[in-house]
């Protein structure tokens, strides 16, 4: 009896943890994702660089990085190396002012974050 | 290199905390849930410790979950009457009274090479010595032979006459809980059961922990008051 309802304190703890883990990584992608739309993305931010443009991007990178200390104790590297190549092509495509480069890097970090959201996400295709 | 040392102590330590959490029965004496959690353990331990990037919660998560259902599964059964009934097999007699059951053989897929097999590794050379084989949830054949095959016992050379045992004796309640298939196996009925309770003075079931009858129809009854709790 005993083993069993320390079972389920401990069942219990780790329930919490994983609903606790899944809405700060649910909360942080949502965030990130946030910052990467809001990017500019007109002709004229990129030649030359705008104080906007690079500003935006370093406040995008700074929290990327930021999570990228906390997310390989959450997954796997290979779930996080898509997002963090793209992120980091979108810092120095801003930098160099390269827009169809910092675009297509701005998307492929949007499809990666959402990935990783859909596997975050309590929903049946998670699941697969 | 610090990393895989890190955790490999993290897992290890894990693993002496969740088996000695799991229980002291060895890999032979393991139901087969048990046998399978074990075997998982193993694998999922190793993942983080050969994959540098495979994060340790891939290992731990899956781990505590399976130990903890393992637990309730395991427990459960006890005090849930229709979860020991899906989850338990009960045991199976394969001989009874010096009798093959053709059918029960069938039924666990035992063939009469594998009985053959059992019998001599137990030391018998034939069916007609044992009055009784069981095979039990835990897959290991037990036999019980007839009396003329019992070794003798100190007891027996006390009284100057070997003990004559009545067959096997069937737990018809265990733990508050009415054992159908051992009522089957004693060929009793509750009637008889409850008949045999009012006689001991016992209103209840709930009340026994364990009542056996053997095949002459002596019961013995262990109440819960009488063990320790």
């Amino acid at each position: 009896m005993k083993t069993f309802i320390v079972a389920l304190i401990i069942f219990a703890l780790l329930c919490g943890a994983i609903f606790g883990v899944s809405s700060f990584v649910l909360g942080r992608i949502s965030e990130l994702s946030g910052l990467a739309l809001a990017l500019a993305e007109d002709e004229a931010e990129f030649f030359p660089p705008s104080e906007r443009l690079l500003s935006g991007t370093e406040e995008f990178f700074a929290l990327w990085d930021k999570s990228m200390r906390v997310f390989p104790y959450i997954m796997g590297y290979e779930m996080l190396d898509r997002a963090d190549e793209a992120a980091l092509s979108l810092r120095s495509y801003a930098k160099s002012g390269e827009r169809a480069e910092f675009l297509a890097a701005k998307m492929r970090f949007l499809d990666s974050v959402e990935r990783l959201r859909e596997l975050f996400s309590v929903r049946f295709e998670s699941i697969a | 290199m610090a990393a895989v040392f890190i955790r490999t102590l993290i897992i290890y330590v894990l693993l002496i905390a969740v088996m000695r959490f799991l229980g002291k029965r060895q890999i032979g004496e393991m139901q087969i849930s048990e046998l399978v959690t074990t075997f998982l353990l193993s694998d999922l331990a190793a993942q983080p410790l050969v994959g540098a990037g495979v994060p340790m919660s891939y290992a731990i998560v899956p781990i505590v979950t399976l130990v903890c259902l393992e637990v309730f599964f395991s427990f459960l059964p006890t005090k849930v009457g229709f979860l020991k009934k899906l989850l338990d097999s009960p045991p199976s007699i394969i001989i009874g009274k010096g009798k093959i059951d053709r059918r029960e053989m069938m039924r666990m897929r035992m063939s009469m090479e594998d009985l053959l097999c059992e019998l001599h590794l137990a030391g018998y050379t034939s069916p007609s010595e044992i009055e009784y084989a069981v095979l039990e949830p835990n897959g290991k054949l037990a036999f019980f032979p007839v009396n003329a095959e019992k070794p003798l016992t100190k007891g027996d050379f006390a009284s100057g006459t070997p003990t004559q045992t009545s067959g096997l004796l069937h737990p018809v309640i265990i733990d508050g809980k009415i054992m159908e298939y051992a009522l089957k196996d004693a060929a009793k009925s509750k009637k008889w059961l409850f008949s045999t309770l009012k006689k001991s003075k016992i209103n209840d079931v709930s009340e026994v922990f364990l009542m056996t009858v053997d095949d002459a129809g002596k019961s013995e009854i262990i109440t819960k008051k009488e063990c320790t709790s």
